[in-house]
């Protein structure tokens, strides 16, 4: 009994960061539409910098309360300066590009922490106060955890009453039901966004203040924190505080029992309950905002590639065909690599593109590829071809079950679904080591030969990213263009949209499943990271960059990102920081990606 | 002869009965028009006509088959064609891609993912752009299409499948008054040819009483009246709902 009261409690303190960070994310959402991403990194600033003040404070209380405010307080400001130096250019960008955007400032915060605090993991000296400890049922139970179950009721509290007795609530009600008639009515949407952005990144930064005393500053805390977040946010409904209250609580107490009643697979727990939640109630909890559409590139028709276009492509698969002749070992396995992004990004594409479903998550496809060739290998002793055919296989099966679900979804939705699915192969392949090998992964999976293995993936990228294009200038290609246009006109002329759409999930999911398993053949082995968060949003990034509404942008994204990541990875040591400066370059410069940008430039 | 016979057809949202048991006829070849105040129930009505929304109970029959919980893809195929109260279109895809898109659907070909889309239908395509007056928008974007040229578009749309019955959600809806008459006058040549009946909501009273055959009046959620244009146009209690005297 008193052990069930001590692990409740725990789970309520554990929610209350998780609480603060969702808060702000979701109020942020809400009123200027913005996921972002960039969040993980203002709750991690607000770690950073509250370590900076309170380690140079007194310490009792009343100073730790006010440390914990100025670091609040100094990350809100920087939320206002992130707001009105990039955010404010974006907001009649498409949606997605404000993600790249926040995304891109993510990457620079990483490395600007690195610089500014180093590479250590900063603990907070406890003071005698902070490590006291209260009698609860005869169990200890942390003083300064019973303070943290305070605060998440104060906070939501001093919330509502903003939100629903204040002018400034008012207007941010008003602008998350209506943008446009807010505006309408003479509302300065562009002091409302900063001030609400403000209010979201103190939230966050006082969260990560909050958590230094039970843990400490590190450089891993964005990404762990920012993936929960959003979890929560959706599962609480976006744009709804108190739905982000309800489902911190649910994912607080989860975590606290999970951890006891069935290590190592908490995560998977997390995001299972998430995918039943959505199925159930589509907007969450307690979510009504309308569901921003997915992409709202969407009005302008997949361009056709011009015969010109057409000739230098197959010119330029003729030249890499002599590559091996004349290319340094170093430089094939770098073209290896783009041949495989540019089908990984084609399969994205055509769930973006014509399919209209955004995904968060799409490294999942690309893991289950590589560990079910790495399996077929390592179990069977499979021959390479039997191993390759089993990538795109079970990559396919796997996606045509999950997409039953994704299907009903749409816009934010679908793609949180789609990373929470992600997040699920990633914990599986992380935390089941009898099969996966775990974080060491599966070692030894080589090709017979390093040529013959190059002409494999040469052959096979470039015949299923030809399939893949013929695909979406097919009659299916233009229904489902059609169902993601409008939905209601597509029934009433008789196609399904949802079997449409999961027809081009499955086979989405088959193409990035062959990418992975030729990835897995061309590095000799497997890790969890293949299905990490990063790697879906290298994708995201490889086809955006090249633009949605043209056939030939994911190939042109591929081929530029991979390039440029690799001659980072070897110019400098800051190059998140250079990778996301470029992100927010582009994102400004090119809000139609780089086919988009060069078309636009010649017209 | 009985083409579509509705029975006793109710709908309620939280606890509002909104179509409330409503029963009519429409016959072969028949252009029958629904007419009432806002709020009657006419959008609802045809929305479980089309599939949309499933009703609470009562019976949509359509030549003996009852189609109340089918859904809208599966009463498309059986003939039924359906215009938006607002247009909705395929914004991305050019007027002719749109009809085209209607005609894949209509040779059930979507699921033909190796060949390409841009050869397909266009001969079947022109010749319904050219009777609706089209041709000469045919490569443009329809998001770049005027109006009236949309709901031209979704007359296209819902014609392309040959349809028994053509359901048009109020098809002059925003449009100028010299458009009005020509898409009113085009559905009617139209079915006319085909012998497809046609069930319409109107707000626009000339329009109604010009062209339909049967006219039906709704009133919050029932039917009050039932008749001929002219009957309609001097029955008291058709006054009574729409001037509220």
């Amino acid at each position: 009994m008193s052990f069930l009261a001590i692990q409740f409690l725990t789970g309520l303190s554990g929610a209350v960061s998780l609480f603060l960070m969702s808060a702000g994310l979701t109020i942020i959402f809400g009123v200027t539409r913005v996921v972002n991403f960039a969040h993980g990194s203002l709750y991690m600033l607000g770690a950073y910098i509250g370590w900076s003040i309170l380690t140079r404070l007194p310490h009792d209380p009343i100073w730790f309360a006010g440390g914990v405010i100025a670091a609040a307080l100094a990350t809100g400001c920087i939320g206002a300066a992130i707001e009105m130096t990039l955010l404010r250019r974006l907001y009649r960008a498409p949606e997605l590009f404000q993600l790249l955007a926040t995304f891109g400032v993510m990457l620079a915060i990483q490395d600007l922490t690195l610089l500014v605090w180093g590479p250590n993991d900063l603990p907070l000296p406890r003071a005698p106060w902070l490590r006291g400890s209260v009698t609860i049922l005869g169990e200890h139970f942390p003083a300064y955890d019973l303070l943290l179950i305070a605060i998440g009721p104060a906070v939501l509290t001093a919330l509502l009453l903003l939100l629903n007795r204040t002018r400034f609530g008012m207007l941010i009600r008003a602008c998350t039901e209506n943008r446009d008639l807010a505006a309408a009515l003479g509302i300065n949407h562009r002091i409302l966004s900063t001030s609400v952005f403000a209010l979201g990144a103190g939230l966050a930064g006082l969260g990560g203040a909050l958590v230094l005393p039970d843990s400490s500053a590190n450089t891993q805390m964005d990404l762990a924190v920012i993936v929960e977040a959003f979890v929560v946010v959706v599962v609480g409904g976006m744009g709804s505080v108190t739905g982000a209250f309800l489902a911190s609580l649910m994912f607080g107490e989860l975590q606290a029992f999970g951890i006891v009643l069935i290590p190592g697979a908490t995560l998977v727990l997390v995001f299972i309950i998430m995918a039943v939640v959505l199925s159930i109630r589509p907007r969450g909890l307690l979510g009504d905002a309308p569901v921003p559409s997915a992409i709202s590139a969407a009005g302008k028709p997949v361009r056709p590639v011009s015969s010109r276009i057409q000739l230098v492509g197959w010119s330029l698969v003729v030249l890499a065909a002599t590559a091996p002749i004349w290319l340094p070992a170093y430089w094939l396995s770098v073209l290896t690599e783009i041949l495989i992004a540019v089908l990984l990004a084609g399969s994205l594409h055509l769930m973006m593109g014509p399919g209209g479903m955004i995904s968060f998550g799409h490294a999942a496809w690309f893991g289950l590829g590589a560990y079910s060739s790495a399996l077929t290998v390592r179990m069977l002793s499979a021959p390479m071809p039997l191993a390759l055919l089993a990538a795109p296989v079970a990559a396919g099966l796997v996606a045509i079950a999950f997409g039953w679900f994704v299907v009903r979804l749409s816009g934010v939705y679908l793609a949180m679904l789609t990373l929470a699915f992600a997040q699920i192969v990633w914990a599986a392949a992380a935390q089941w080591s009898w099969l996966t090998g775990g974080d060491d992964g599966i070692l030894g999976v080589w090709p017979s030969g390093s040529v013959p293995f190059f002409y494999w993936v040469l052959s096979l990228s470039v015949a299923a990213t030809w399939l893949l294009q013929r695909i979406t200038r097919s009659p299916f290609g233009l229904a489902l263009t059609a169902a993601r246009d409008s939905e209601a006109r597509a029934l009433s002329i008789g196609l399904r949209a949802d079997r449409l759409r999961m027809a081009a999930f499955a086979m989405s999911g088959a193409a990035a499943g062959l990418a992975g398993g030729l990835f897995a053949f061309s590095t000799g082995s497997v890790f969890p990271t293949y299905v990490a968060v990063g790697k879906s949003v290298d994708v995201l990034l490889m086809v955006l960059l090249g633009g949605i509404n043209t056939v030939i942008g994911p190939i042109a994204g591929a081929v530029a990102y991979t390039g440029f990541y690799d001659l980072l990875l070897q110019t400098t040591s800051m190059w998140r920081l250079a990778l996301g400066l470029t992100i927010i370059t582009l994102v400004l410069a090119f809000p139609d990606g780089l086919a988009g940008g060069w078309r636009r430039s010649r017209s | 002869m009985t083409l579509l016979a509705v029975r006793n057809l109710a709908k309620a949202f939280g606890g509002n009965e909104v179509v409330a048991g409503i029963s009519f006829d429409v016959a072969i070849g028949e252009i029958v028009a629904l007419i009432g105040p806002n709020g009657a129930g006419k959008s609802t009505c045809f929305n479980m006509l089309n599939g949309q929304i499933r009703p609470d109970r009562g019976a949509i029959l359509l030549d003996g088959t009852d189609i109340a919980a089918w859904s809208p893809d599966r009463i498309c195929r059986i003939g039924v064609g359906r215009g938006f109260q607002i247009a909705a279109t395929f914004g991305s895809l050019t007027v002719r891609d749109n009809v085209r898109t209607a005609l894949i659907a209509r040779h059930r070909a979507m699921w033909r993912c190796f060949r390409s889309a841009s050869n397909m239908f266009t001969a079947e395509a022109g010749a319904l752009l050219d009777r609706v007056g089209l041709s000469r928008v045919a490569d443009q974007s329809c998001s770049t299409l005027a109006y009236g040229d949309l709901k031209r578009l979704e007359l296209a749309l819902a014609l392309s499948n040959q349809p028994r019955l053509l359901l048009m959600d109020e098809p002059t809806a925003g449009m100028t008054r010299a458009d009005r008459s020509a898409v009113m006058d085009l559905m009617l040549a139209l079915t006319r040819e085909t012998q497809c009946a046609v069930l319409f909501t109107e707000h626009d009273t000339d329009a109604v009483f010009r062209t339909a055959d049967r006219v039906l009046v709704m009133d919050k959620g029932t039917m009050i009246a039932e008749g001929v244009p002219a009957a309609i146009r001097s029955n008291p209690a058709v006054r009574a709902a729409y001037l509220g005297c």
